[in-house]
């Protein structure tokens, strides 16, 4: 009996490395497997993305859930240079908690869709280069003309110098700042605080120098309370989301929900 | 008596006079160039200015993932693109403590909180705790 008790113990001791290897290749095999799998999964979003998003570079991080096989536990994704409606963000990201992804449509429409989450965080950043584009192309659109305006960031603060012909200015604005105008045009600085809410922007001017004069705090309410909201935030298909909060940076602007 | 009335009212229109050249002689001299800078905001309390502080780190640091899609592993990386210079603690003017796992989780804290009248205050992935 004890023999035989010896011999299982040594058969159990000899097998035990072929164990050890086959538990450890199984346990790498399946990593791999989950790796790929979320690798697969990244190349295929980013590819969707990349052609329904105008952006130059689209970077998607997927991790899978360790106790639920298949469900994800997080969802990245990351637009460098993209175009948000009239504006142009230097980066744009996206992340999902728990998200589920509508895999059928994925594969068979080439469509992406998250069809839940628990938990979302969506940030965008903005330069000062992006913003001064962006007023340029609302010029264009509105077709006026300016000689200057630039813009730089003192946070809490976004600073602007501007130059403008009065004859550019909308009525309603000139009716107010008339009494500034010299030479027929307006030119000074200003420095505004910035509010979102529910993806509209609100701009609280905190000083206005329009040439050589400042300006009093009347007009700046009354101006406030005329143009704000001064624009809105771009949804981008197929995301969802409501920007409620805006600080200003050293070199960006940045938004989020 | 009309003279006296006259004087009176002469009077009355050189102060609205003076009091409005002098408002728009206020305006003439705060809006020269060397006025070109955001307005100077109030000193704030130790207390306010510690809370304040940990915020701005906070959204810098939210910044920094948004751009990266990590954290950073230290609070030197902020620099220059999310922040001019790193705050430190009012008073003693020590360090934040910052810690961070890079991926999904970062506090921003300091070391004794209850030097500022706090038994904790800490910001935690974006989250401010102070008791």
């Amino acid at each position: 009996m004890e023999k035989l008790f010896n011999i299982k113990i040594y058969r159990l001791l000899l097998s035990f490395p072929f164990l050890l290897t086959f538990l450890t290749h199984s346990v790498t095999s399946i990593a791999t497997q989950s790796d790929h799998s979320a690798r697969s999964l990244e190349e295929e979003v980013s590819r969707i993305l990349v052609k329904t998003i105008k952006c130059k570079k689209v970077e998607v991080q997927i991790k899978f859930a360790k106790e639920k096989a298949g469900a994800l536990k997080s969802l990245a994704i990351k637009f460098d240079d993209i175009i948000l409606g009239p504006m142009m963000a230097d980066h744009m990201t996206l992340i999902y908690e728990d998200p589920v992804i509508d895999l059928i449509r994925l594969k068979k429409e080439k469509e992406f869709k998250i069809l839940s989450y628990s938990k979302n965080k969506v940030g965008i950043l903005i330069s000062a280069k992006s913003i001064e584009a962006y007023l340029e192309h609302k010029a264009k659109q509105f077709e006026k003309k300016y000689n200057r305006i630039s813009i730089k960031f003192s946070p809490p603060y976004l600073e602007c110098l501007f130059d403008v012909p009065a004859s550019e200015v909308s009525p309603e604005t000139l009716q107010l700042v008339k009494p500034f105008v010299k030479n027929a045009k307006l030119e000074g600085y200003a420095a505004f605080r910035m509010e979102a809410k529910d993806n509209a922007l609100y701009a609280s001017s905190s000083k206005v120098i329009v040439n050589h004069f400042l300006v009093p705090e009347r007009i700046l309410r009354e101006l406030q309370n005329r143009f704000n909201p001064f624009d809105a935030i771009p949804t981008l298909h197929p995301f969802q989301y409501s920007m409620n909060h805006v600080t200003v940076q050293n070199q960006y602007i940045f938004l989020s929900n | 008596m009309f003279a006296n009335k006259l004087e009176l009212l002469l009077a009355l229109i050189a102060l609205v006079m003076i009091v409005i050249g002098g408002y728009l002689f206020y305006l003439y001299q705060e809006g020269s160039s060397a006025h070109y800078h955001p307005p100077v905001s109030k000193t704030a309390s130790p207390k306010a200015q510690l809370v304040g502080h940990l915020t701005t780190l906070s959204q810098a640091i939210e910044a920094y993932h948004a751009k990266n899609l990590r954290y950073p592993e230290r609070l030197e990386q902020l620099q220059p693109e999310f922040l001019d210079k790193i705050p430190l603690e009012p008073k003693a003017g020590n360090n934040f403590k910052y810690e961070s796992d890079g991926l999904n989780q970062y506090r921003v804290g300091i070391a004794d909180p209850a030097a500022f009248g706090f038994r904790e205050l800490f910001i935690e992935n974006g989250k401010i705790i102070q008791h």
